[in-house]
Order: C-alpha cells, then sequence, then structure tokens
C-alpha cells in the first residue's frame, strides 16, 4: 500500500512523437483512480512509465516519497493487468498465479498458501491446474487479476482489463474489481477509455486527451463543471449538444444566441463586476440531453426551443428523442474542433433530448423542449475553457 | 481430394518410387539376382565394409554434434540478440549472417581452403601451426566449424521468426512480476520456442546425415586424411561409384543407402513420438 506521485511527468518516444506532455497526479493510498481519454491519448503510456516498462522522458515520479525513476519494474513492486492479460500459456494457473512468488523466492509452503488464498478469492480454484487456453475470457481476466494479487503489491495498474468480455461480464466483473479493490485497500489506476466505465468506477476520475492531463476530480464534479469542452463532450451519455453561438448584452440583460434560438445568460454567469458576457463574445453552448424537456404548463417560464423530431429511441426508462434544430453544431470528438469545424448545415444541427417515458412525441412532429437553461454550459469558442465563474480551480 | 492427386502423383513417382526401389536392390546381387540379406551381412561382417561404415557414422554423430552444440544456440543466440529493439541496422546483420546459407558449397570450400591454407592463409597469422584441414585429429572438427559458419543463418531465421511471434505483453507482464533478463529467457521465451527447437534439431540430423557436399568439394571422396573426414554421404559415394582403384557396387550402394535411410527415419520417429508429442506448440 502506498502513494504515488507524478510530476511533470513526459514521454517523447524515439520517433519524436509526444504521447504524454507534462501530467501531475497524485494517488493517495490506497484510493482507485480512474484514468480515462480516447484512444491513443496516451494513457498505456502513462501507466507503462508507472510500471517501469517505459523510459520517463521528463519529470519525477515517486512511490511513498522514493524517486522510482530510474528503478526496473521488480524494484517498483507494482502489479500491472493488461488488456489481453498476457498469460503464461505454457504454464497452468497456479503457476501463472505464483510466478512472482517464485521469483521473489518466497517459501514454498507460504506461496503454495497464498496462490490458494487468492485462488479463493476469485473463485479459481478448481481451475489452478489448467493452463490459460483451456479457460474462458472472464477466466483468463480472473487469472490475470489474481497474478497481481498474490504479490499484495504497493499499487495495481489496470490497463482497460475489462475490454475484451462481453456487455454482461464487464459489468459483473468491474463490480468485483471494485469489492476487491476495496477489501484490499491497494492503491490502484484504472485505465479505461471507456467513460461510463470511468464515472462507474472511480472515485476519483483523471480526463486525458493527447497525452494533456484535462482534469482530475470526482465523476460528478465532471460531470457538473467540465473545465474546458473536450471534457463536457467526453463525460456524459448520450454526449452533450453543442453549438456554435455568441453573447449579446445590453446594460440591461444579457443573452446567449445560439442559431435561431436565444435564452437569458443565467444570472450564476454574469461576471464578479456585475456586468454580462461581453457584447458579441463567441460561445460554445453545451445543453446536455437531460436538460431538454417538453414544455408543459409547469414549466413556460423556461426558454424554450423549437426542434423536429426524427427518430424516437423507447428505452422504457426513458425516451431519446434525435431531433434537428435551426443552429450550427461543434463535433464535439474530432480535432478540427480548434478550427470551429462545422458538422451539419442546411438540415440543422443534431440535437438529442432525454425526455419522460410518458411523452407522446411523434416523429416528424415539431415540437417545442424546454430548456433547463441555469444548467447550461458556455466555453469560449477561442480557448475552450468554461465559462462558468464560481469553480476557482 | 481430387486436388491433392497432381500432388501425390508427382510426390510417388518422383520420391517414394526410387526410395522403394532403392531399398528393393539392396536385396538383389549387381547381377539383378535376388541375394536376401547378403548385401547387409557383406556391409556389416566384413571388415573392409564394416570398419568404414562404423568410422563414417561415429564421425556423422560428431558432425551433427558439433551442429547441435554450435549452430544451433548460436543461431538463437543471434536471433535473440536481434529482437533487441534498440541496436541499429539490425536488418544489416541479418543479412550477413544470412549470406553464407545462399553461397554455394562450392565457393565455400574453396575460399575455406585459401583461407586455411599452410601456405596462403591466415593460420600463421594467427599462430596456428597445424594444418587444420590436413591431420586426422583437426579435420572433422574444422569441417564442422565451417559447416556451421554456413548454415547458422537457417537456424537464426526459424529462431527469429518465433521470437518476434512471442507477444510483447508476455515478456513485459514477467518483467512486472520482477524477472530479470535472464530469467525472461529461461521462464517464458525458451519454453515458447522449444517445439522449434526439436524442429530445428530434426532438421539438422536430416541435413547433417545426408551431408556430402562440403567434405567432398574439401577433400574429396576419399575423405582423407586417412578417411578421418569420412562421414556416410562420402561413404555411400564411394561405395556406389567406387574410388582409388575400387569399382564401384550398385547394390552395395544401395545398401548403405537403406542404412542411412534408416537412421534417419530412426531420428524422425524419435523426433515424432519422443518430443513433438510431449512438447506443446502455443497458440500465442
Ligand atoms: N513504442 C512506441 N513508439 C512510438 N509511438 C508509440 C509507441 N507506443 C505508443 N505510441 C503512440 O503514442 C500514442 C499513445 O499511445 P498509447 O499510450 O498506447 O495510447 P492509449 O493507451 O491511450 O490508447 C499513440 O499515438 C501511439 O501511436
Ligand atoms: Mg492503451
Amino acid at each position: 500500500m502506498s502513494e504515488l506521485r507524478l510530476s511533470g511527468i513526459s514521454k517523447v518516444y524515439p520517433n519524436g512523437l509526444r504521447a504524454v506532455s507534462d501530467v501531475d497526479m497524485d494517488i493517495a493510498d490506497g484510493e482507485l483512480l480512474v484514468l480515462v481519454g480516447p484512444s491513443g491519448c496516451g494513457k498505456s503510456t502513462l501507466l507503462r512509465m508507472i510500471a517501469g516498462l517505459e523510459d520517463i522522458t521528463e519529470g519525477v515520479i515517486e512511490i511513498d516519497g522514493r524517486v522510482v525513476n530510474a528503478e526496473s519494474p521488480r524494484e517498483r513492486d507494482i502489479a500491472m493487468v493488461f488488456q489481453n492479460y498476457a498469460l503464461y500459456p505454457h504454464m497452468t494457473v497456479r503457476k501463472n498465479i505464483g510466478y512472482s512468488l517464485r521469483l521473489g523466492r518466497v517459501p514454498k509452503n507460504e506461496a503454495t498458501q497464498r496462490i490458494e488464498d487468492t485462488a479463493a478469492m476469485l473463485e479459481l480454484s478448481d481451475l489452478l491446474d489448467r493452463k490459460p487456453p483451456a479457460l474462458s475470457g472472464g477466466q483468463r481476466q480472473r487469472v490475470a487479476m489474481g497474478r497481481a494479487i498474490v504479490r499484495s503489491p504497493a499499487a495495481f495498474l489496470m490497463d482497460e482489463p475489462l475490454s475484451n468480455l462481453d456487455a454482461r461480464l464487464r459489468v459483473q466483473m468491474r463490480a468485483e474489481i471494485i469489492r476487491l479493490q476495496r477489501n484490499l485497500g491497494t492503491t490502484t489506476v484504472y485505465v479505461t477509455h471507456d467513460q461510463v466505465e470511468a464515472m462507474t468506477m472511480g472515485s476519483r476520475v483523471a480526463v486525458l486527451r493527447d497525452g494533456l492531463l484535462q482534469q482530475v476530480d470526482s465523476p460528478q464534479v465532471l460531470y457538473d463543471h467540465p473545465d474546458n469542452l473536450f471534457v463536457a463532450a467526453f463525460i456524459g451519455s448520450p454526449s452533450m449538444n453543442l453549438y456554435q453561438g455568441h453573447i449579446e448584452s445590453t446594460s440591461t440583460a444579457a443573452r446567449v444566441v445560439f442559431g435561431a434560438h436565444s435564452f437569458p445568460l443565467p444570472d450564476q454567469w454574469t461576471q464578479r463586476d456585475g456586468s454580462g458576457g461581453d457584447d458579441g463574445q463567441e460561445v460554445i453552448v453545451g445543453i446536455r440531453p437531460e436538460w431538454l424537456v417538453e414544455q408543459t404548463r409547469d414549466n413556460t417560464d423556461l426558454p424554450s426551443l423549437r426542434v423536429r423530431v426524427e427518430l424516437v429511441e423507447s428505452l422504457g426508462s426513458e425516451l431519446v428523442a434525435h431531433t434537428t434544430i435551426d443552429a450550427v453544431s461543434v463535433e464535439s470528438d474530432t480535432p478540427e474542433l480548434a478550427e470551429g469545424h462545422v458538422a451539419d448545415s442546411g438540415g440543422g444541427a443534431a440535437c438529442l433530448a432525454r425526455l419522460s417515458p410518458r411523452s407522446r412525441v411523434a416523429v416528424g412532429e415539431t415540437i417545442e423542449l424546454a430548456i433547463d437553461h441555469p444548467s447550461v454550459h458556455l466555453f469560449d469558442a477561442e480557448t475552450e475553457r468554461s465559462l462558468r465563474p464560481g469553480r476557482d480551480r | 481430394m481430387v486436388f491433392l492427386a497432381p500432388a501425390t502423383v508427382i510426390y510417388s513417382v518422383f520420391m517414394v518410387y526410387p526410395l522403394l526401389d532403392s531399398l528393393r536392390r539392396s536385396f538383389f546381387d549387381d547381377d539383378g539376382n535376388f541375394a536376401g540379406l547378403d548385401n547387409y551381412n557383406t556391409l556389416f561382417g566384413n571388415p573392409t565394409f564394416a570398419d568404414r561404415f562404423w568410422d563414417a557414422l561415429g564421425h556423422n554423430f560428431q558432425f551433427f554434434a558439433f551442429h547441435m552444440v554450435l549452430q544451433n544456440p548460436i543461431g538463437l543466440l543471434l536471433a535473440v540478440l536481434l529482437t533487441v529493439q534498440s541496436v541499429r541496422g539490425l536488418n544489416i546483420y541479418r543479412t550477413i549472417v544470412f549470406l553464407p546459407t545462399t553461397l554455394s558449397v562450392v565457393i565455400v570450400g574453396f575460399v575455406w581452403r585459401l583461407i586455411l591454407s599452410p601456405i596462403w592463409g591466415v593460420t600463421e597469422t594467427l599462430g596456428i601451426d597445424t594444418p587444420l584441414l590436413g591431420e586426422s585429429r583437426t579435420v572433422l572438427p574444422t569441417l564442422s566449424l565451417i559447416s556451421v559458419w554456413q548454415w547458422v543463418g537457417i537456424p537464426m531465421i526459424f529462431f527469429y521468426a518465433v521470437l518476434i511471434a512471442i507477444p510483447k505483453d508476455l515478456i513485459e507482464a514477467s518483467r512486472v512480476d520482477g524477472a530479470g533478463s535472464w530469467q525472461v529467457f529461461r521462464d517464458i521465451t525458451f519454453p515458447l520456442i522449444l517445439p522449434m527447437l526439436g524442429i530445428i534439431s530434426i532438421l539438422t540430423y536430416i541435413g547433417n546425415f545426408n551431408a556430402f557436399d562440403l567434405i567432398y568439394q574439401v577433400k574429396g571422396v576419399v575423405a582423407g586424411p586417412d578417411f578421418a573426414s569420412d562421414i556416410m554421404g562420402t561413404f555411400f559415394y564411394r561405395t556406389f561409384f567406387g574410388a582409388s582403384g575400387t569399382t564401384g557396387s550398385p547394390a552395395m550402394g544401395a545398401t548403405v543407402a537403406s542404412v542411412m535411410f534408416l537412421i534417419i527415419l530412426v531420428g524422425v520417429l524419435i523426433y515424432m513420438f519422443g518430443w513433438q508429442r510431449r512438447v506443446t506448440t502455443y497458440e500465442l
């Protein structure tokens, strides 16, 4: 059990590619930190640097205050679970799990005991004498976990350990890992590209993009107060609706305008000096699908959007309406984002709304949706940083 | 099955028929009369044949031992070195090591004869005052080493192909488990290339017991001095075609060929039933 500290970590591969840039991160003793980001953003690279499998180009990694930059994986005492499990195909489950103990010269009796305890914990006791090729995907995954657990290491590193499992097994193993981690109290860095997994697993989630750390916070804070456009668009499912807009302010009031729509700039955004946003400031408007509701008698005070319903998905607990709206959307996942890439013009911009399952919207209808506008996010079109004041960081 | 037919026919005509015919001829004398086991009795009972046969067989095992102890481990070592990512110009090394395999044995033999020649060669400069190819004591080891030098690229390429197929994950997992370079090799890499080691060994065995050309090129059919470099191949050649005054005997030649076939067959059977059944190939 240990504390991990990463200071100014960068990785430049020999081919010149800068995979990780200046990452600072503290992982407390016993914490489960989830590292999330789209594929290719440098998650594995960062994890491998912590494990000692990759040289650290810049920065310092400390385990319990001890700088480990120059230490081999063996000296760091860190266990890693690989995406493809990386089980030794020629060794039985028992030998796979016990390999680190054998290398560590743990006395035979003790090793046997620890292997069996670990196997029992993971319900692998009946499989100890099988070899990996004779195991199912879920069983292999558990052996990979067992190999990490048996060592009682300073920390666990897990690189997308569940991504090769089917959906049902993944949800089950996710809960299992959370439970194990909590019981063992071992400091853990868990990597995933799946934001839903990140949100459900981590007490803290670190969002990585192109090697740069975007925000490290609890799932709720990431959801409610994303620091920038990327985090806002990446976190949440279905993801946030994003439109190009601007602020129109007069001496008495300020409005957010996007396409043919507008709503008053909510009070909490009026800047500290009391003025609204600058007149004409270019912004990106972010509206989560759950902030759109059907207009009823109770919410006529909310600003409304006129949308055309194109498709309705009924999920039982909710109803996702795919609609179009007269505005210009911002394509969130593409790197051209910064250049104000326009996704769709002409037919209007896509707009997703999560409605009550009882609503009676029909395809082809034009309806009014109310926006819970105080929740709405605004981002500077230039810097993509959140304009929401109040959370100083 | 229909599609296999042409291949089967061609294979039978050009491979199986000559083999069977050669076996058949070992039971007949040179005039075509059935002779039972007479030829075999001559081979093993008549000292002029038997002494040469047992000598050649012994030499052939020495020849094989040199390849097993040097060629294959060195090939493996080179292959392992080739997989070290940080070395520059790996392709060049690979090509250089592989180059001698592409040379004709005639050239290899000639070149080494020049290099080791007491008159023009380098041996004197190196402080070796024996003619390495000229003395009974040294001729077989020297020829073995030349052969090892020429063919070491083959096991290297075979091992290399298997080594690069081992997922990096496995190596990294073992390093995280606490293994150093040697332990990674001993516990992970080596067990995974064991099946290939078997294949290379049996190919070496077959190749060595069929070897002929290098010794013929360097020492001629009499495999001198004093038959010190005689192996099965040269022994067969002399028996069949005759050499230095003696006339050849096709029947005795066929007998030697049959025995050679048997020796190789035994090796292949040991490989198939003693090794292949015990060593599993893992899908990686
Ligand atoms: N050994 C390497 N040499 C050069 N570039 C690499 C190497 N490994 C990974 N990369 C690159 O670094 C970036 C980050 O990779 P990685 O850490 O594997 O991303 P992730 O795990 O988030 O998908 C990618 O662009 C990838 O192509
Ligand atoms: Mg990865």
